[in-house]
């Protein structure tokens, strides 16, 4: 007989779909860790059904360490936000698409002055050219509402 | 194409409510012109009518009606959890969430796991979630808050994997009721007798799990359904390695954690 497990496992999968979205679409990292707590929870919620199904204990204890596992890693993933945002004062993740260069100082982000549209190079003085242009990487400021 | 035309025709019951949720959660998602969130407002609010009709009616009973209300909710704080502009907002949900989930956890007879994660989830890791969102929060919503990355493909991406969950979970529950329900071997006992011998559960709606009486292998031990006492035995004696591990990786996150996070010393956060 087909009992209520599946209306658990389709919630299940629905809260890890959603999950799996916010990760990646947001490009907050605090919203995006959230959702892969989501995705936990989700999965979490397929394991008790199971459980209850089969009338074991064993999805319970599978559920109690990945509890434990969703804590840690929310522990670890704040103090890494929180390290981060030192560095450069913002929570975008698209900031941190490229890891750093040696020798490349991270552009801290500017407080004002927000421009919808990447901002022309800066024209440069007429000097003789030592070297190559630098890469400069363009971050999107914040704006005050 | 015939084909592909009966096969959507077959599966209209999963496929009507993928596509509201999918347009839904396109137009719920942040952008700088959100004229059109009402709209998708409603349009996810019938996919969820739609969703909830691909269930298997649990019957008007408080079980079923509490199924009905814990899983709208969570579902709901959800979707507001991935669109909402304000990460604050998107915290609080996600505790709303966290709530409905572990009512959730109490219909289905884990009531350890529904106070666990009700402390752990709610009590801790979303308040301090709410200290580093308002310690790096500055005026108004950020740009980075208010556009999403790649909405579009996003959606498609994850709605894709819905339908595959849905529609693999619906041809598993075709398969399942095919089968015939296996022998018990004598002398086991089976999770009916099980509440019968015993004292029904706390709160009553913690009824006898449905599709025990096809299961041999329970070690639900008599009147233990669903109680706190076989889950710490079980705890503490199968799977005792497992809390052991589980102790020392919290240890060890820890002192990662205090680790990694910013010291006064080198800078103010």
């Amino acid at each position: 007989m087909a009992s209520e497990l599946t209306n658990y496992l389709i919630v299940g999968a629905v809260l890890f779909t959603l999950g799996a979205l916010g990760f990646l679409t947001r490009r907050n990292l605090i919203v995006a860790v959230l959702s892969a707590e989501m995705m936990l929870l989700g999965v979490t919620l397929n394991l008790v059904a199971f459980s209850y199904e089969h009338a074991t204990y064993e999805g319970q204890v599978f559920a109690a360490v990945v509890l434990t596992v969703a804590a840690c890693e929310a522990g670890l993933a704040l103090a890494l936000l929180s390290a981060l945002y030192r560095l450069r004062k913002t929570l975008d993740m698209s900031v941190w698409r490229d890891l750093g260069e040696p020798g490349v100082d991270l552009p801290a982000e500017k407080a004002d002055s927000a421009p919808a549209h990447p901002t022309p190079a800066q024209p440069y003085p007429r000097l003789t050219p030592a070297g190559r242009v630098p890469e400069t990487v363009w971050t999107e400021t914040r704006t005050h509402v | 194409m015939n084909a592909f035309v009966a096969w959507t025709i077959e599966h209209r019951a999963q496929l009507v409510p993928l596509v509201f949720g999918f347009v839904a959660l396109y137009l719920l998602l942040p952008r700088e012109r959100p004229f059109l969130r009402p709209v998708g407002t409603l349009i996810g609010l019938v996919g969820l009518g739609g969703l909830g009709f691909t269930l298997l009616p649990p019957g008007m009973t408080l079980h079923g009606i509490l199924f009905y209300i814990f899983s709208g909710i969570a579902i709901l704080a959800g979707v507001a959890t991935v669109t909402h502009r304000n990460p604050i907002y998107s915290a609080l949900s996600y505790a709303v969430v966290t709530l409905s989930v572990c009512g959730l956890f109490l219909l289905r007879g884990a009531q350890f796991l529904a106070a666990a994660t009700v402390i752990i989830y709610a009590g801790a890791v979303v308040v301090t979630f709410l200290f580093i969102i308002m310690l790096s929060r500055q005026s108004g919503n950020a740009a980075y808050d208010r556009r999403a990355r790649e909405p579009f493909l996003a959606t498609l991406a994850s709605f894709v994997l819905l339908g595959g969950l849905l529609l693999s979970i619906d041809q598993w529950v075709a398969q399942r009721a095919g089968y015939p329900p296996a022998a018990i071997p004598p002398g086991r006992l089976t999770l009916a007798e099980t509440a019968e011998t015993g004292p029904r559960s706390v709160a009553g709606f913690v009824n006898i799990p449905m599709g025990a009486e096809q299961h041999s292998h329970s070690n639900f031990a008599p009147g233990e359904a669903g109680r706190l006492r076989g889950l710490g035995r079980s705890l503490f004696s199968d799977y005792l390695v497992a809390v052991e591990l589980a102790g020392t990786l919290l240890l060890v996150a820890g002192v990662g954690a205090v680790a990694i996070a910013p010291r006064r010393s080198t800078g103010k956060f």
